[in-house]
């Protein structure tokens, strides 16, 4: 049988699993029980929320102790952010630098970076905005024609980055940019450097209304904006490398399939005690297809723990996990009482409004298959 | 997985691979019972698998002899072994002597009649269970039902006592209605099970979901080889997006109904494992259909032919996800559980952290 595609069974351990009660405890105790939203990664901001959870130590669990980071598992891990996922906890301001930035930093920052910025994020103090995509360049990201051209001290940045969540109101953006014109190897010559999004003259972030009505994504534009030379991420050059391993990171947790979670909650509170047999087989159906989901995801924690590069496992979660979250807001509204009540409706158009999304961010459904397909050699 | 398991399920591996050819299954479909396999079969243990000892089986873990069913799946072997295993499992369990040879299980689904009583150290059996798998080539028929609620009783009756009405499943496998009225089995041939038959019944319906993902990663593999081989356009069809995209789709679902039937396992060997099989027939029944189209879709004509051996699988695929429960019995049952539990103690039920 094919080796490609396998999904080792893997379970939380106990010390992960022990996490969970103080995580519920936490969240009813911070937020209360007003009605939630889901935990939408690019627009739940709330920084008090994101300092109370770092004053926890429940940001950068997994990084060393010099770092402030808490040397704990990604099974541990695994197990906070999915309570606080499917709890709808507003955890979108410091999302991308727990996930993201901040293990981008460890792997390939300077010393001087990481003794800056880790302890910072990890006190849930210091937020950081992705800066890959750009007007033209979106699923091609090799193309991104934003340049930064070596000055004395540092680099010169001239371009527009698109799509940066919370660029406007969070600290740092890891830019992606050329500090080569491209030649032969599109992927070479690609470098990443961090922008300070709060003081960096000839820096203008705009924000873009979404179709829900959020101004959640922004237009970065600079123009000859001056980065320090203390801010590049790796080695010039090495872009391409390190954007590769951040997407790693980016697509197989478990907000890859809970992003519509409080719908199927809304949902069973609708129907009630006495489901029909049609509306029980569609929440189990539901059941069926986040249980599995998220077995396939534990599996990729697994992987990550054992230090294994699991990019195209990673993408078929993301790809399994997103059709499911697109589809559970379609199906619900079919099965829901008609007397249903307004928090419902409210819970399933917030949804509906942002379910486009979930299908395009971190990789189009369409690039994932593509990779899939590569690690099926079928290219 | 222990390392007898490993040996038994490599030995099985080179078996079916060497054994379970095309021209067995087709012949296997026309009517003949691949009695040599079956022989090697029984050599190798394999209906036996999770019998104890002392009854001359192997004793393996339930979970670890039903996972051997990825393999049956795999070859789209035609014999009873699913069934077999299962059965001598439960009889060597409750101490009754097995009956030896392939077995079919009568464990009547919704529709169906069988019902037990105890006269003195007898049970009488009345009512039918229809489309029973493997009856016609079984050379004892276990008859598995409630003589009161909540305890699920084993019988064992010859095929003659019993068969009605002989037919096929969408596999090609023969299956059978099986009926009696006030059918007397003496002590000796029949024993309380220890358990529900909802127990029962849960079992043999992880056993067609392991054998739908193993079903799932073959048709994958042959689906993946034919578009690297298969040549339109001046190039291997594998280089079309469209093509490409429709098999990624695929090895999503064989993922999911492999990692859905192997977690139910896994809590089958932990001990509860109630939700985990209604989930893994569930998904794995869903991913049956979906992956069954796209393998076709990707074969074209070729794949509709009767000389592909792809219709070995996906025949079987669409047998199996019907067997035991089709996936809208399984999810409804867990969504009366979920209804049951409640809206706020949802995301405790999916996590099993109540």
């Amino acid at each position: 049988m094919g080796q490609a595609l396998t999904f080792d069974p893997v379970s939380l351990p106990e010390e992960a699993e022990a996490l969970r009660g103080d995580v519920r405890r936490f969240v009813a105790e911070t937020l209360g029980n007003e009605h939630r939203r889901n935990s939408d990664f690019g627009a739940s901001h709330d920084p008090d929320f994101s300092r109370a959870l770092g004053a926890r130590g429940w940001i950068g669990m997994t990084w060393p102790s010099r770092y402030g980071g808490g040397e704990r598992s990604f099974f541990e891990r695994y197990v906070v952010t999915e309570e606080l996922l499917a709890a709808g906890a507003p955890v979108g301001a410091h999302w991308i630098a727990d996930r993201q930035s901040g293990p981008l930093l460890l792997r390939y920052g300077t010393e001087e970076q990481r003794e800056f910025f880790l302890p910072r994020i990890v006190r849930g103090e210091c937020f950081f905005s992705i800066g890959m995509s750009e007007p033209d360049s979106g699923s091609d990201l090799a193309s991104v024609r934003t340049t930064a051209t070596r000055v004395d001290g540092g680099w010169v940045v001239n371009g527009t980055k698109l799509w940066s969540s919370g660029a406007h109101r969070n600290h740092y953006m890891i830019t992606l940019v050329r500090t080569e014109p491209q030649g032969e190897n599109r992927h070479a010559g690609l470098s990443q450097l961090i922008v300070d999004l709060r003081d960096s003259e000839g820096l203008t972030v705009r924000p873009i209304a979404n179709l829900a009505g959020d101004a959640e994504f922004n237009e970065v534009v600079f123009e000859d904006c001056f980065v320090p030379e203390n801010r590049l991420v790796g080695e010039p050059g090495n872009g391409w490398a390190q954007v590769t391993s951040e997407l790693g990171y980016e697509r197989s947790g478990p907000e890859r399939f809970l992003s519509a979670f409080r719908v199927f909650v809304e949902l069973v509170r609708e129907i009630g005690p006495e489901p029909t047999e049609h509306q029980a087989a569609v929440l189990g159906r539901f059941a069926a297809h986040m249980m599995t989901l998220r077995k396939m995801s534990i599996s990729v924690a697994g992987m990550l723990q054992s230090n294994r590069n699991p990019v195209v496992e990673a993408a078929l979660v993301k790809e399994l996990g997103n059709n499911f979250e697109r589809e559970l807001p379609e199906i619900a509204r079919l099965v829901a009482p008609a007397s249903a009540s307004a928090l419902f409706r409210r819970t399933l158009e917030d949804t509906i409004l942002h379910a486009p999304s979930f299908t395009i961010r971190g990789g189009t459904r369409e690039i994932l298959r593509g990779m899939i397909a590569r690690g099926l050699g079928l290219r | 997985m222990n390392e007898t398991t490993r040996m038994v399920e490599e030995a099985a591996e080179r078996l079916l691979r060497e054994h379970c050819t095309k021209e067995l299954v087709d012949a296997a479909e026309a009517g003949t019972f691949p009695e040599a396999l079956w022989r090697q079969l029984e050599e190798m243990g394999l209906p036996l698998a999770a019998a104890p000892e002392a009854a001359g089986g192997t004793a393996l873990p339930l979970a670890d002899a039903l996972g051997l069913l990825r393999l049956a799946g795999a070859h789209a072997l035609p014999l009873p072994l699913a069934d077999s295993l299962l059965a001598n499992a439960w009889l060597g369990a409750a101490g009754l002597p097995l009956p030896g040879g392939p077995l079919a299980v009568a464990l009547p689904g919704s529709g169906d009649t069988l019902r037990a009583e105890r006269q003195g150290d007898a049970l009488v059996l009345s009512g039918t269970v229809r489309g029973v798998s493997f009856a016609p080539w079984a050379r004892t028929v276990v008859l598995a039902c409630e003589s009161t609620p909540g305890e699920a009783v084993l019988a064992l009756a010859a095929p003659e006592e019993l068969l009605l009405d002989a037919g096929r499943n969408l596999a090609g496998e023969p299956t059978a209605a099986v009926g009696c009225t006030r059918l007397a089995i003496d002590a000796g041939r029949w024993t309380a099970a220890g358990c529900g038959l909802g127990t029962l019944r849960a079992q043999l319906a992880l056993s067609r979901a392991v054998l739908i993902s193993g079903a799932m990663q073959s048709i994958l593999d042959l689906s993946t080889s034919y578009a690297l081989e298969r040549r339109q356009f001046g190039r291997p069809i594998a280089a079309f997006q469209a093509v490409q995209q429709q098999l990624a789709v695929l090895a999503g679902e064989a993922a999911a109904a492999l990692r859905a039937a192997d977690g139910a396992l896994e809590a089958l060997a932990a001990g509860d494992a109630d939700d985990e099989i209604a989930v893994a027939k569930a998904r794995a029944g869903e991913a049956a259909g979906r992956g069954a189209e796209i393998a076709h879709q990707v074969h074209g004509a070729m794949g509709f032919t009767h000389e592909h051996r792809l219709h070995h699988r996906t025949r079987r695929l669409w047998a199996w996800r019907d067997e035991h429960g089709h996936e809208a019995e399984w999810q409804a049952r867990l969504g009366r559980r979920i209804c049951a539990a409640g809206p706020d103690a949802l995301w405790a039920v999916l996590t099993h952290s109540a």
